[in-house]
């Protein structure tokens, strides 16, 4: 390994250990509803995400009720499905595919 | 009667102050809400012609953008069977524009353009090989150009023929690399294909059936895939041919007429997902891929052997996978995060009368098993570990050309290959860095070749004896940065 490498090796390492903003994962909540909810409620998440526009959803999680919108949406969901853990994730997953979101879910 | 005049006069006073205090209030607010609706009128002003100058830019703009950029730098290291060692230091940039649209809830389009480059001039260019279809954006070549990694529309709908069977059809550049199970060490989302034996680039078309509605079996669903890996097609002009002194001569072929000696290389194939609840899943996968090309000995020019570009027989396969996303039911946070997964595949050849592959004239069957795990690292926050393992056996043929390891493909190994990665999110998902280090221990010779005498399995003292001095051991460290938005 020649000289630079090793200096551009150590340099990277040692950003990769920097400390880090946790933010947004949408990804997260798309992968919890397909474990925890997609069945209680009979959709994909693409669908259920669309079930609101983004204003919607802020509005929805902003004054608390998230939780009980999907029990509203989702009669069947048992509660430790709803654990206050998943509910930032699941968030950002309807957030994310709203359905005035533009975004185009992966097929 | 005078106290009572006056005392009436006293009250009238009174009411009258307190009835015009409550006017002047109402009066007072009154002026407040007109001076407030005004202020809104004019927000509501600027903001109509804020909207409008927004559907100006955006009007006829069918497309939304991602752009996916990463960086990297890789060790590689090769060991030869008489022992002597080649190294190198390779840095690399590659960047993916994606666009999506969906004009409707029916039909979404999709499509990734690439450049994946080795960093400035490469010394000596070879262009050829390099730039074959199959591997052109899945590896680092030497060219800038940004080419068509995906694209594709996407039809969906509730219903078949009056069941309720969700289902969809798509034609075009298909996203058949960082398949299923290898989407774990690239850190993305799994495309298509089951990634332990198909990651390489085609065109073609699936249609893809949601059987759980009518099996009432979670997840279950079966995907018919089409596609053509060669075409037997003249390109433009190829009735032209460059004399070496410089002029030309012609040589009776047609425009996109049919190529001498070619014909179609195609493939057809299943996958069925029988089972699939969003913890656990099984996915399995068979193909048959007709008119595979290969290197075929030709002769002898000066001591140096020389080769032909041929099809001479066809290969089939298949693959079942099973998936776990998360470990028990809440045992802990670790666990539920941790996946695990195990694949087993085989390949089978099927050369032409009279005609061999991969050095032999009988149908030759390989075959590989892939294991691996990933969690979330437990000392470093908003990081993951992984650690994979992979055996393929001597007449191995995986389809995995287009897999991002410059060493070569890991899961086309005939032999033992080991991977451990470090995933680590520094801003979300935007921006993400990687440590990754894979050994690839080859028993036989020809893992990475395609499917005539260049793909011949040779035990590497047998390779020794012939003259020849194949690649031992080969591994790869990768440290790379990557912006995604």
């Amino acid at each position: 390994m020649s000289k630079f490498s090793k200096v551009a090796l150590a340099a990277l390492l040692g950003l990769g250990l920097l400390s880090t903003t946790v933010s947004a994962d949408a990804g997260k909540g798309q992968k919890l509803y397909a474990k925890k909810l997609k069945k209680a409620c009979g959709m994909n998440g693409a669908k259920m995400a669309a079930k609101h526009t983004q204003d919607e959803w802020e509005s929805i999680e902003k004054s608390g009720k998230l939780k009980s919108e999907i029990e509203h949406i989702c009669p069947d969901v048992k509660d430790k499905a709803l654990k206050d853990k998943y509910l930032e994730h699941y968030y950002d997953f309807f957030y994310n595919f709203a359905s005035d979101s533009g975004n185009v879910p992966s097929c | 009667m005078k106290k009572i005049l006056l005392s009436c006069a006293v009250a009238g006073t009174f009411f009258s102050t307190a009835y015009a205090d409550d006017v002047s209030d109402l009066k007072a607010q009154i002026e407040q809400l007109t001076k407030k609706v005004n202020k809104l009128e004019k927000k509501q002003k600027k903001n109509t012609k804020k909207i409008s100058s927004v559907n100006k830019l955006a009007n006829n703009d069918n497309l939304k953008f991602g752009a996916d950029f990463r960086t990297a730098y890789d060790y590689i290291s090769y060991k030869h069977a008489n022992g002597l060692k080649d190294t190198n230091d390779v840095f690399t940039n590659r960047l993916w524009v994606k666009m999506a649209y969906a004009p409707t809830d029916n039909i979404a389009f999709y499509s990734t353009l690439s450049y994946y480059k080795i960093y400035g001039q490469v010394a000596s260019p070879h262009p050829g090989m390099d730039q074959m279809d199959w591997i052109v954006n899945g590896t680092a070549g030497s060219t800038n150009n940004l080419r068509v990694k995906e694209a594709y529309f996407l039809y969906k709908n509730d219903t078949f023929m009056g069941m309720d069977v969700p289902w969809t059809a798509s034609i075009g550049r298909r996203p058949s690399t960082d398949g299923l199970l290898v989407n774990y060490r690239e850190d993305q989302k799994a495309k298509s294909a089951i990634g332990h034996n198909i990651n390489m680039e085609f065109d073609g078309a699936s249609v893809n059936f949601l059987l759980e509605n009518v099996t009432n079996v979670s997840g279950m669903s079966m995907k018919f895939c089409f596609g053509r890996g060669m075409s037997d097609v003249n390109s433009r002009y190829s009735g032209i041919d460059r004399n070496p002194d410089g002029t030309y001569s012609f040589n009776g072929a047609n425009n996109y007429g049919k190529t001498k000696g070619f014909s179609n290389t195609d493939l057809v194939g299943v996958l069925f997902n029988p089972y699939d609840d969003g913890q656990y899943s099984v996915h399995t996968v068979w193909f048959d891929a007709f008119n595979l090309p290969g290197m075929y000995y030709a002769g002898t020019n000066e001591n140096t052997p020389y080769y032909d570009f041929k099809q001479h027989g066809d290969v089939s396969g298949g693959a079942i996978s099973i998936v776990a996303n998360g470990i028990g039911d809440e045992i802990s946070d670790m666990l539920d995060d941790t996946i695990v997964f195990a694949s087993f595949a085989y390949s089978q050849t099927n050369p032409d009368n009279g005609s061999t592959m991969l050095g032999s004239d009988d149908k030759e069957t390989g075959t590989s098993v892939y294991v691996g795990a990933n969690w979330p690292c437990q000392l470093i926050d908003e990081a993951r570990v992984g650690i994979e393992y992979n055996h393929g056996s001597k007449y191995w043929r995986s389809f995995t050309y287009g897999e991002d390891t410059l060493a070569g493909s890991k899961l086309a190994v005939r032999g033992d290959a080991y991977e451990i990665w470090f995933n680590k999110d520094l801003i979300g998902k935007t921006l993400t860095a990687q440590i990754r280090y894979t050994y690839m221990d080859y028993k036989y010779t020809g893992s990475n070749a395609f499917f005539g005498d260049g793909g011949t399995p040779m035990l590497m003292k047998d390779a020794i004896l012939a003259g020849l001095n194949p690649v031992d051991n080969a591994s790869d460290l990768r440290v790379y940065f990557k912006y995604r938005y």
